[in-house]
């Protein structure tokens, strides 16, 4: 008789829970099973292409102790959760949970070895220590903001739809009063941002070339809630969050499109939390406008004769699916190049760090808005390497990137053109 | 909390500030939330509660401060333990009051790498991949441990380090050349040609009697004999692509290499003997690049992408119905792709003649494409944790490939043994050849939960028996090389007891580096 | 004394008469003598342990020679004592084929080996043409670099018996495990046979060692390669050897192969001296045990591939000299049992300095070389040249050797400055010494301090009565 073949005890060896609640009990065994293999700090290794850019974790390279790892974030968890620390007894725990870019490199680095949500203990890690220790002043103005302009930028609600009055010729359609296909959320910082209203413009304008049938919620758009998610306000997030998915199921449309990466992350994975579910597709603009140039209905004009390089942000990329133990980290890392390689003129060299492993630019995770320092250093590094390439500019899609590389690159002896992609796209057509 | 009363204490800030006045303030930490960072492993200590955080974590960046740090150990008497990558933590979880964790972060130079005579100068955190993307780029090679291209290159020359492609370039104490090292009195020691010329490692030997014989052993000194601050480790030739090929996305990578100059075969025979047979027979013939018998559980450590997967697949019985007895050999064509093919009749002529069979194809395409490069370039080590949490590693051995049989053997005696807690595995027998066949290798690897009971009991009955096979003079054979706890109880039985002790007192006479390795000599 | 010897391993083998210990007061190099007070010559372990429970008792110091020959002062008791003649021992224990290797007592020669091992298709890994009386044993536990820098391995020992200075009997690696075959050399513990190599005996007596050894090829083609500057040679071999072409690799000067290859001097050498080019690369391309004939020649074809990229000309001979590859590959492969050393053919005695360095460097010590030579006095076709390539190129073994007649008190004295000062501008341009015989341990340690500290260390612990070889290296 064959003999019974001797398995896991604990059936979650046999299937990682995915589908259960991310509570205590999910954290303590993402935690405990943390082998301390350190790939949580490192490009994964078939990746590496040379030793400078090797490492994966932004704050592991700049605070180089371990506690500032995935790996050490681990330990720290098992800790609390196993009574042995609180979340006061050092004030250190707040910089190890909060100077991360929640980036989600270690994250799928970590993946390639065990089945676990990194990113996602974090932001338990985070909700819990702000349930014991309050939010962090760094982001006063983050929840203030939230809170009084349903924004981020502590902007009145009637700026967020400033961009469009330029465009009140192209006739956007109005989706509070209109009906349309296509829904294009624009976010917070596209909206707001007067510094990358050209990029939002350009955006319309190229829908609007294309003939797309879409249409903005205005001034009564609401943030996506990326940014309380992040720094681990649950219920603030789950507030405009369960707000969007219904107005937009409301809407009847059939695709919403963001040029943000972080709203695209969000409304594309975090929604899928929430009982609510989404009636409709969500992409990136670069996701929608791929299929267009894939139909050959995109019609350049110029040739741009440059040398570009592509930064992949996180949250389209490694950060912008669904996790399925064992299935490929995709992402929207293909479509971007794909338009890209379709300008006229256009060349594209690529960095070490790309795709799901890409460094981040240092913008997320709410270290843009409360840890400058670090945000601008991560963004530093992701500068250099984009000269090391040889590309004249730096091309990628989300305003957190642009905005943070911006701000990095400020006082580098080396400059560094940052330009968003559609702007590119623009300057063809 | 009790670390409080440790930080107010007059001692703890006196070792403090003296770690501060050498290394700067922000390089030296004590505060719990760092000190909960440095006890983790893999290994059962933490688990079983064997292990303690650090009392102190600092960062130097060069020899000097390495000196600094060691000789302030010495002064106040406070056990320390130097890390690399510190990856697994393999002996770096405190286990005594007071530890200062000596953490590389600050030391990640690849100082030089000379092409035409193929050396690289590195420091303690570059990993092996960093280091095979720079040598790569060069037309050379260096080799990765099973546990992983992410651990640190240094780190792992001090340790086993029996690389897949050892089989032809040789295994990682062979690999070492100049060292720099702080030894544990705090005294700088320069080894090989750095003895002469700081600068210039790009020997090993001498001069005289060769001092790197303190350095290791099969498994290191385990952080017992001092820091290695810089040593200088070979690159080899290799007819690869100057960046490693690989297509996909993760945990999905598939890597191809050339096929005018390496080719992957997995060959199966109904024996042990019949496999290693074969593997003798490939070494005669000096042929391949990779030669490797490994247990079925590998081949679905390093490939299953998810513990779903894992579970389903091993119940499925692919591997197992198919690599049993299976040899993975790779050819490689250092000299040019008709050596290749050279080498592919002869193997050719070798399998025909030991009667063996290539596995199913089905399988081998299923494998090959994303497992087999593991053993060139990195094994993703830690996947063998995904499926219970951790492993076991027992009864490694080295002498000849033949020796290896019985010794695997009584690793599969244990196994079966104490199953459970040992999870289902079909036989755990890996074996290595290495020198073109002049040794063979052989270890006992396992799946065990990792539950603190079952961790604890089973590893209280495996030292019993390893105890119990010393005692019984050996009969089954033990492999006397392990670090850890089989240094205090092998070294009497293998009469070296006095001799490493005798070096330990003389190097280390405060006991201060990483106690109580490797050996206690007051015990 | 003499009794208590004479107990230990029989009155024939103890020898205190003024002829024999004059020869063991000196060897072939200029040390100055030092004469012993006894040679005894063991036949077994158990004998060497006595004696060196003897020497603990008596604090008379040992000095260990399994040679018949010498050449570096190794063997001259600095201290007086006894001088332990180990080539009584000349067995050959074991011929291990299946796992290539095999076991040996110290006075088994090369030439012996070589015969033995011939007879399973097996060779050993010996140096460049050693002398008849050197001991097998020795020349690996000394370093003596190999012929065939192909294979992973820089020196084939494994594992060995060593009888410790402190009394111990003790066994290297996995031989310390009585049910394996003493194959692998690490352990038990840390890597205590390093610590025997290079040692002069200083800190244990060897009774056996277990060597690897390699397929003998029955099928090789000899391929020789003129080079006027040594330094044109260095390219070609970084390229040949990272290829992974060819077994025995090596080069020579036309002063050293000359003398190689004079059957009989002085009319062959002067003829060889006029047609031999400045140096010779000699490459043996070897066939394996399977299908040689295919490995042969698609090396060749790299070879010539190379060649013809980098522009020299791999020839089967060099000056013209008939047969030369036959007679190249019959020297390399049955080594003389006896006969004058072909080093010693222009003066009855050579004296070498050597090295371990890159290749790319070796021109600039060739033209230290030349230099002091030329202000000694000595002509620059005296000078004799040996770079033995390492490890696949890595580095090199470079030897100088300069000719002496031991004979002449003015040519000792001339050759024996000349060897001190330029042993001296080698090192200190950076010429690294891994061997320091004789003068060159003060030259080596006194700048090694750490090293040369912990090494006394080691050596209270192995040897805590420094009875064995005291003197010698930094002890």
């Amino acid at each position: 008789m064959a003999k019974e073949m001797l398995l896991p005890k604990d059936p979650r060896y046999l299937k990682y829970p995915l589908d259960a609640p991310f509570d205590k009990e999910k954290a303590r065994w993402i935690a405990f099973n943390c082998s301390r293999c350190s790939v949580c700090k490192w490009v994964n290794s078939w990746q590496v292409k040379s030793a400078r850019y090797a490492r994966i974790c932004p704050q592991h390279t700049r605070y180089l102790y371990d506690s500032h790892s995935g790996q050490g974030k681990c330990d720290l968890a098992l800790a609390i959760i196993d009574g042995k620390m609180k979340w006061d007894d050092d004030p250190e725990i707040k910089d190890i949970l909060f100077r991360c870019t929640m980036c989600g490199g270690c994250d799928a680095m970590d993946k390639n070895i065990r089945d676990a949500e990194l990113v996602k203990l974090y932001r338990w890690m985070r909700s819990e220590y702000i349930k014991a220790m309050g939010p962090l002043p760094e982001h006063k103005n983050l929840i203030d903001s939230l809170k009084q302009y349903d924004n981020v930028w502590l902007q009145p609600r009637s700026k967020r739809n400033a961009w469009a009055q330029d465009l009140k010729n192209l006739g956007i359609k109005d989706l509070n009063k209109e009906k349309a296909d296509v829904l294009l959320f624009v976010g917070c910082t596209y909206g707001l941002s007067q510094e990358l209203k050209p990029t939002i413009l350009n955006i319309a304008k190229i829908l609007k070339q294309n003939k797309v049938d879409f249409g903005i919620l205005g001034d009564k758009e609401l943030c996506c809630g990326s940014p309380p998610d992040k720094i681990g306000l649950l219920d603030e997030f789950e507030r405009l969050a369960t707000a969007n998915v219904k107005r937009f199921n409301e809407l009847g449309i059939s695709t919403l499109i963001t040029p943000c990466a972080g709203c695209y992350g969000t409304i594309r994975v975090e929604y899928d939390e929430l009982p609510v579910k989404k009636q409709f597709e969500v992409l990136h603009v670069s996701e929608y406008l791929d299929r267009l140039v894939a139909d050959k209905k995109i019609n350049y004009q110029r040739e741009v004769p440059l040398t570009v390089t592509w930064h992949d942000p996180c949250h389209m990329g490694r950060m912008g699916r669904p996790y399925v133990p064992g299935k490929d980290l995709e992402g929207v890392y293909d479509e971007p190049r794909r338009i890209l390689k379709s300008i006229p003129g256009v060349e594209l060299v690529e960095m070490e760090r790309i795709r799901e492993y890409a460094w981040c630019c240092g913008g997320g995770g709410g270290a843009f808005t409360g840890f400058k320092d670090f945000a601008q250093w991560t963004a530093r590094e992701r500068l250099t390497e984009a000269k090391d390439t040889g590309a004249d500019i730096l091309v990628t899609s989300c305003p957190w990137c642009e905005s943070n590389l911006r701000a990095g690159g400020i006082g580098m002896d080396e400059k560094m053109e940052i330009r968003n992609l559609f702007d590119l796209m623009m300057q063809a057509l | 909390m009790a670390k409080k009363n440790t930080q107010n204490n007059e001692r703890h800030q006196q070792i403090l500030q003296a770690f501060q006045a050498a290394l700067g303030i922000e390089n030296v930490k004590d505060n719990p939330a760092t000190m909960n960072a440095y006890f983790g492993d893999w290994l059962p200590p933490k688990l079983l509660g064997m292990s303690m955080p650090p009392e102190f974590v600092v960062l130097p960046s060069s020899t000097l401060e390495v000196q600094a740090v060691i000789k302030i150990c010495n002064r106040f008497k406070v056990p320390f333990i130097p890390v690399g990558s510190n990856q697994w933590s393999l002996t770096g979880s405190p286990n005594r009051q007071g530890t200062v964790i000596i953490d590389c972060k600050r030391m990640g130079k690849i100082h030089e790498i000379d092409e035409k005579n193929m050396y690289a100068v590195i420091e303690p955190l570059v990993t092996l991949a960093q280091l095979q993307a720079e040598a790569y780029k060069r037309g050379l090679y260096i080799g990765s441990p099973e546990a992983s291209a992410t651990a640190s290159a240094i780190a792992g020359h001090c340790f086993q380090g029996m690389w897949g492609v050892g089989y032809r370039l040789g295994v990682a104490y062979r690999n070492i050349l100049g060292i720099e090292w702080v030894l544990p009195n705090g005294e700088i020691l320069r080894t090989g040609s750095f003895a002469q010329d700081a600068h210039n490692g790009f020997w090993g030997e001498g001069p005289g009697p060769d001092l790197r014989g303190m350095l290791r052993g099969y498994a290191g000194a385990m952080g017992g004999f001092g820091m290695v601050t810089k040593m200088a480790v070979k690159l080899h030739p290799y007819p690869g692509p100057k960046t490693w090929p690989v297509k996909g996305t993760i945990p999905n990578q598939i890597s191809v290499l050339p096929e005018d100059r390496f080719k992957w075969y997995i060959i199966k025979y109904d024996s042990l003997e019949g496999a290693i047979n074969f593997m003798y027979e490939i070494g005669k013939a000096e042929i391949a690049g990779v030669v490797q018998k490994w247990p079925t559980v590998y081949y679905i450590w390093w490939w299953a992408n998810s513990n779903e997967q894992y579970w389903t697949e091993w119940q499925k019985r692919t591997f197992q119905d198919n690599v049993k007895n299976a040899v993975g050999v790779c050819l490689w064509g250092f000299t040019s792709a008709k050596q290749l093919e050279y080498e592919k009749r002869v193997l050719e002529d070798i399998i025909k003649e030991t009667g063996g069979k290539p596995i199913k194809q089905e399988v081998f395409d299923l494998w090959v494409p994303r497992t087999a490069n593991n053993w060139i370039r990195d094994t993703h080590g830690s996947r063998m944790m995904r499926p219970s949490g951790t492993f076991l590693a027992l009864r490694l051995q080295t002498d000849t490939l033949k020796y290896s049989i019985d010794h695997v053997r009584q690793g599969y005696a244990w196994v079966e043994k104490f199953s459970p807690p040992i999870l289902d595995c079909d036989g755990p027998d890996w074996i290595g050849g290495y020198d073109f066949g002049h040794f063979g290798f052989g270890e006992t690897d396992f799946p065990v939960e990792k539950r603190a009971d079952d961790i604890g009991d089973l590893m209280n009955k495996l030292l019993a028996m390893t105890k119990e096979d010393v005692q019984n003079g050996l009969e089954n054979g033990v492999g006397p090389f392990l670090g850890g706890p089989y240094h205090q109880m092998a070294a009497p039985v293998f009469n070296y007891e006095n001799l490493l002790k005798s070096i330990k007192k003389a190097i280390d006479p405060n006991f201060v580096s990483n106690p109580p390795h490797n050996i206690d000599p007051n015990a | 004394m003499l009794k208590e010897l004479r107990d230990i391993v029989g009155a024939k083998n103890v020898l205190d008469d003024e002829e024999t210990l004059a020869l063991y007061a000196q060897d072939q190099s200029l040390a100055p003598p030092k004469k012993p007070c006894a040679v005894v010559k063991p036949k077994s372990a158990e004998e060497i342990q006595e004696l060196v429970a003897f020497a603990n008792k008596t604090l008379i110091p040992l000095t260990a020679s399994s040679s018949t020959i010498h050449f570096y002062g190794a063997t001259l008791p600095e201290h007086g004592g006894i001088v332990v003649d180990l080539s009584r021992m000349n067995q050959i224990l074991e011929i291990d084929p299946l796992n290539r290797k095999v076991k040996i007592e110290p006075g088994v020669t090369w030439q012996q080996l070589q015969q033995a091992l011939k007879e399973h298709d097996q060779m050993p890994l010996n140096p460049l043409f050693p002398h008849p009386g050197t001991s097998a044993m020795t020349s690996s536990l000394e370093r003596e670099p190999m012929l065939i820098p192909k294979y992973e391995y820089g020196d084939p020992v494994l594992t060995m018996q060593v009888h410790l200075g402190n009394g111990q009997l003790f066994k290297t690696g996995s031989a310390s495990d009585s049910h394996t075959l003493g194959a692998y050399p690490e352990g038990p513990g840390i890597d205590f046979w390093r610590f025997f190599l290079g040692a002069q005996g200083t800190l244990g007596i060897v009774s056996w060692v277990n060597l690897k050894t390699e397929y003998r090829p029955k099928h090789q083609k000899a391929y020789f390669v003129a080079f006027d500057e040594l330094e044109e040679a260095a390219d070609p071999i970084y390229k040949l050897q990272r290829r992974h072409i060819g077994n025995e690799c090596f080069v020579l000067n036309r002063f050293l192969l000359a003398q190689l290859l004079c059957k009989e001097y002085p009319k062959d050498f002067t003829k060889l001296m006029e047609d031999l080019p400045p140096y010779t690369l000699v490459l043996v391309i070897a066939g394996a045990p399977r299908r040689p004939l295919e490995r042969i020649a698609y090396e060749e074809e790299a070879l010539m591939e190379i060649a013809a990229d980098m522009k020299f000309e791999p020839a089967k001979t060099v000056g013209g000299v008939a047969g030369l590859g036959t007679t190249m590959l019959e020297m390399l492969h049955d080594l003389p049992k006896d006969g004058r050393y072909w080093k010693t053919l222009y003066k009855n005695s050579t004296q070498d300095i050597f090295f371990i360095t890159t290749m790319d460097r070796a021109q600039g010590f060739v033209e230290i070389a030349q230099g002091y030579a030329a202000a000694c006095g000595l002509s620059l076709d005296e000078l004799g040249i040996y770079l033995q390539p390492l490890e696949r190129g890595r580095a090199c073994h470079l030897c100088i050797s300069l000719p002496c007649d031991r004979d002449s008190e003015k040519d000792r004295q001339r050759i024996k400055n000349l060897h001190a000062d330029l042993s001296q501008a080698l090192w200190n341009s950076g010429a690294f010494f891994t061997r320091p015989y004789g003068s060159w341990a003060d030259m080596v340690y006194r700048e090694t301090a750490t090293y040369t500290a912990t090494l006394k260390e080691l050596k209270k612990i192995f040897d805590p009565n420094n009875i064995l070889n005291p003197g010698k290296l930094c002890f």
